[in-house]
C-alpha cells in the first residue's frame, strides 16, 4: 500500500460516516438542510479519494480526463439548471427523473464492463462468476428503475395515461412473462457472460418489465413507488459496486437501499395502505383496501 | 475471493446500517428525504469514473463511461440542489412563524 491507497482508504472511511449522518439527519427537521450539505460534501470527498487514488497509483490519461471533464460539465450544468428550474409543486417528478438518471448510470457502467471485458479490468471482483452475477443483476435493477421512474415521472406530469388493458388482470400475465424474459436471458448470462444478445435481452426485459409494473399505478400511489425505485437504484449502486470492485459504492448503495424501502414503508402507513396493495392492485387494490380500510 | 467476502460483509453491515438510520420521519419530510437518498444513490458515478480512467484507448467505451458520468452528476447535482430547495423553502417558513411570536 502507497501513500495514495492509504489516503483513499482513509477519505473512504471519512466519506462512509458522513453519508451516514447525512441520511440520519435527513430524517429530522431541525437537521436537515445542514445534513443534506453533509452528504454533498461526502460525495466530494469520496471523488477526490477516487481521483487522488488512481493519481497516486496508475495515472490517470489525458484523454481520460478531456472525457471525464466533459461528461462532468454536461451532467452537472443539466443537473443544476434543472433543479433551479422546476416549479417547487412538480417535486415528486424532478425526483423520479433524477432517480432514472442514476439507475441509467449503474445499467452503461455494467454494460460497459460487460461488452469490454479486457478493456475496463475492473479485476478487483476477481472470478468471472462474481463479475457476471453483479453485471446482471446491476442491468436488471438499473433498467427497471430508469424506465420505471421515466413512466413515474410522464404520469404525474400528465404526459402518460394508463392503457384500459393494463389495468385489466392481463398485465400480470404479461409482467410475469417479461420476468421470465428476463431471468432466461441472466441465466444464460450466468452460463456465458459473453453472450451480448442475451444482454441486450436482460435490457429490454427488466426495462419493459419496469413500464409494466410501474404503468398502472394511480397517480396518489406515485411518490411510494418513486420511494421504492430510490431504494432500487440504491441496490443497482451497489451492484455496479461489485462490478468495478469499490467498496465505498458498496456500502453506500446498500445504505440507500435500505434506507429507501424503509421510507417507502413508512411513506405506506402514512397511506395507511400496504406495499402490496400498492404494488400489485392498481385501481382494483384501491377499492379493496378502501373497503378494507373503512 | 478475500474481495468477495469483504465485499459481502460490507453489504450485509451497510443494509443493516441503512435498515437503522431512519426510525420516524415526520410526513413534511418525506419528499426530501427521498430526494437526498436519491442524490446519494448517484454515488455510481465512482464507478462510472473508474470504467473512464481504466478504459485506456478504447474510445467506445470512454463514450459510454462519460455519459454514464454525465447522468450519474445530472442525478448527484440536481438532487442535492433541489433537495437544499426544499428544505430551503421549509426553515424559511419556520423562521417566518419564530419572527411572528
Amino acid at each position: 500500500m502507497n501513500i495514495a491507497e492509504i489516503l483513499k482508504f482513509a477519505i473512504d472511511l471519512v466519506a462512509v460516516l458522513l453519508l451516514a449522518l447525512g441520511i440520519k439527519g435527513l430524517s429530522k427537521v431541525r437537521s436537515a438542510r445542514e445534513a443534506n450539505r453533509l452528504a454533498a460534501v461526502a460525495m466530494a470527498l469520496a471523488v477526490v479519494g477516487l481521483i487522488v487514488n488512481y493519481l497516486g497509483t496508475t495515472g490517470i490519461a489525458a484523454e481520460a480526463w478531456i472525457w471525464i471533464i466533459f461528461g462532468t460539465v454536461v451532467g452537472g450544468c443539466l443537473g443544476a439548471i434543472t433543479a433551479q428550474r422546476v416549479p417547487m409543486t412538480s417535486m415528486p417528478e424532478t425526483v423520479a427523473l433524477f432517480n432514472g438518471c442514476g439507475g441509467m448510470s449503474s445499467l452503461l457502467v455494467a454494460l460497459g464492463v460487460a461488452i469490454f471485458p479486457t478493456a475496463a479490468g475492473a479485476g478487483e471482483a476477481g472470478s468471472g462468476v462474481v463479475e457476471d452475477i453483479s453485471i446482471v443483476v446491476s442491468v436488471f435493477v438499473g433498467s427497471i428503475t430508469f424506465s420505471g421512474s421515466i413512466v413515474a415521472m410522464a404520469k404525474l406530469q400528465g404526459w402518460l395515461s394508463t392503457p384500459p388493458w393494463m389495468q385489466s388482470r392481463v398485465r400480470h400475465a404479461v409482467n410475469i412473462a417479461l420476468a421470465v424474459m428476463s431471468l432466461v436471458a441472466a441465466i444464460e448470462l450466468g452460463r456465458h457472460g459473453d453472450n451480448v444478445s442475451a444482454l441486450w435481452l436482460l435490457v429490454i426485459g427488466s426495462g419493459l418489465l419496469g413500464i409494466g409494473v410501474t404503468l398502472p399505478i394511480g397517480g396518489a400511489d406515485m411518490p411510494v413507488v418513486i420511494s421504492l425505485l430510490n431504494s432500487y437504484s440504491g441496490v443497482a449502486a451497489a451492484a455496479a459496486g461489485f462490478v468495478v470492485g469499490s467498496q465505498l459504492l458498496i456500502v453506500a448503495g446498500a445504505m440507500v437501499g435500505a434506507a429507501g424501502l424503509i421510507l417507502t414503508q413508512v411513506m405506506c402507513n402514512g397511506m395507511n395502505r400496504s406495499l402490496v396493495s400498492v404494488l400489485f392492485g392498481g385501481a382494483l387494490g384501491a377499492s379493496a383496501a378502501a373497503g378494507g380500510g373503512g | 475471493m478475500s474481495f468477495l467476502s469483504e465485499a459481502l460483509w460490507v453489504l450485509l453491515l451497510g443494509s443493516l446500517l441503512g435498515l437503522e438510520l431512519i426510525g420516524k420521519v415526520p410526513p413534511t419530510l418525506h419528499t426530501p428525504l427521498m430526494s437526498g437518498a436519491n442524490a446519494i444513490s448517484g454515488i455510481t458515478m465512482l464507478a462510472a469514473l473508474t470504467l473512464i480512467i481504466k478504459a485506456g484507448n478504447n474510445i467506445p467505451l470512454l463514450a459510454m463511461g462519460a455519459v454514464a458520468l454525465g447522468f450519474a452528476l445530472f442525478n448527484v447535482i440536481g438532487g442535492f440542489l433541489v433537495t437544499d430547495r426544499m428544505l430551503a423553502m421549509f426553515s424559511r417558513k419556520s423562521s417566518r412563524r419564530r419572527d411572528n411570536h
